[in-house]
């Protein structure tokens, strides 16, 4: 069993995911705090702090797999020289539906010598902080609250109004915000992601220049978001196993082929 | 009037326990990952509904609905929350329950996940993954919180 999936069982990673959970949540509660003041919306508040969670999570991750796609690339490039061996990598860019979500992550075998450092960013940053700050359970109770549902239900009466759209009533105001939330996080992780990507690009200056980012499928890439795998290490199998000679990038590689 | 002193203590408790929810996240998800090989992203929506029904038992042991500003919560005025504001016991397990939940669920992977599943060319399963999420959430909390109003 790969030690990257034994991730969640280290202390001192757990801790780390703990800490940016607890300052991302507080961040969270003084952010609603905030804009159920000015506002005087909670449900509005949540949306927003889920959305901009979505954007933030997808920049960060498709940033990561940016960096590590680049510094993969050069670990191997070195080891496939010294060895001369494939490193058991698998294209990450599979043309069927068929290699699916697990299949990908299967695909990452290494952290470059980078691969700490942008690891604790994924898991400080990425599971921790964003993860706490936005909340699905938070979203579910809205939508419930906004429904009219109260577990008191003398209350109840009140519900509608103390999530803030009440004026709406509770048919217009569930689907108004479950459209938010689910329209607006999908749209909003793809827009940070494509940020994420474009940012990393540029900020990865003249090396990035290179054939890397040219013979790139597309700007977005799998990451496992929470952490089993490390993602990190990642890069273009095709390009580090036969790095000295030209690959198309979408055939397979398959090390149990003996392809290598 | 409530000062920021009344507050910040019960902000601190419910991020402390953000951030256990978030490390239990972390900690369910790895075990699950590793029990778990198929397509769909079952660990998180495992986690968010588990939060889900966790938040909505909250709800309907403690009577009332959190809102979500804290404010209004420790405040003695005239919401449907000021009730559990008079013991502070309770009202401190309600605020440690309910932001455990809030950091141990979480949005911004779920919808990352929809991404993926997109990007990967499963659209049906991320369609049913984005919206069963939020439907099997929804139907948690209430099933929470009838359980929890019978208790």
């Amino acid at each position: 069993m790969s030690a990257d999936k034994l991730l969640h069982r280290h202390w001192g990673l757990i801790l780390l995911v703990g800490l940016g959970g607890a300052v991302g949540a507080g961040v969270r509660l003084l952010v609603v705090e905030g804009l159920s003041f000015w506002v005087g919306a909670g449900a509005v508040a949540t949306v927003l702090v889920n959305i901009a969670g979505a954007f933030g999570l997808g920049w960060l991750l498709q940033a990561l797999v940016k960096a590590g796609r680049h510094a993969g690339h050069q670990v191997r490039l070195q080891e496939g020289r010294q060895a001369g061996l494939a490193t058991g990598l698998r294209e990450r860019h599979p043309a069927g539906p068929e290699a699916g979500f697990h299949g990908e992550r299967q695909a990452v075998l290494q952290a470059g010598p980078e691969g700490t450092k942008r690891r604790l960013l994924r898991l400080g940053l990425g599971t921790g902080f964003f993860g706490g700050f936005t909340t699905y359970s938070g979203f579910a109770l809205d939508t419930v609250t906004l429904a009219g549902l109260s577990p008191s239900l003398t209350s109840g009466a009140t519900a509608g109004t103390a999530a803030g759209l009440g004026s709406l009533g509770p048919v217009l105001s569930v689907a108004l915000y479950l459209a938010a939330s689910l329209i607006g996080g999908l749209a909003a992780a793809l827009l940070g992601m494509a940020v994420g990507a474009a940012v990393g690009r540029r900020g990865s200056g003249d090396s990035l220049k290179s054939a890397d980012a040219r013979r790139s499928a597309g700007p977005m890439e799998s990451v496992d978001p929470l952490g089993s795998v490390d993602p990190l290490g990642s890069g273009d199998p095709a390009r580090s196993v036969h790095a000295d000679r030209p690959v198309d990038p979408r055939v397979a590689v398959d090390p149990t082929r003996g392809d290598a | 009037m409530v000062t920021a002193g009344q507050v910040l203590p019960w902000m601190l408790l419910a991020a402390a326990a953000g951030g256990l929810g978030a490390a239990a996240r972390f900690l369910m998800d790895g075990e699950i990952r590793l029990r778990w090989r198929g397509a769909l992203p079952l660990s998180t929506l495992v986690i968010n509904v588990a939060g889900s029904l966790l938040l909505g038992l909250t709800c309907g042991l403690v009577g009332t609905l959190p809102t979500p500003s804290l404010v209004a919560l420790v405040s003695e005025t005239t919401t449907p929350t000021a009730a559990i504001s008079s013991d502070p016991w309770t009202l401190g397990v309600a605020l440690a329950l309910v932001g455990f939940c809030g950091g141990f669920t979480t949005f911004s992977t779920a919808m990352y996940e929809v991404t993926q599943l997109l990007l990967n060319r499963r659209t049906w399963m991320a369609v049913g993954y984005w919206v069963g999420s939020a439907g099997a959430a929804v139907i948690a909390v209430v099933l929470g919180m009838m359980s929890g109003a019978q208790l």
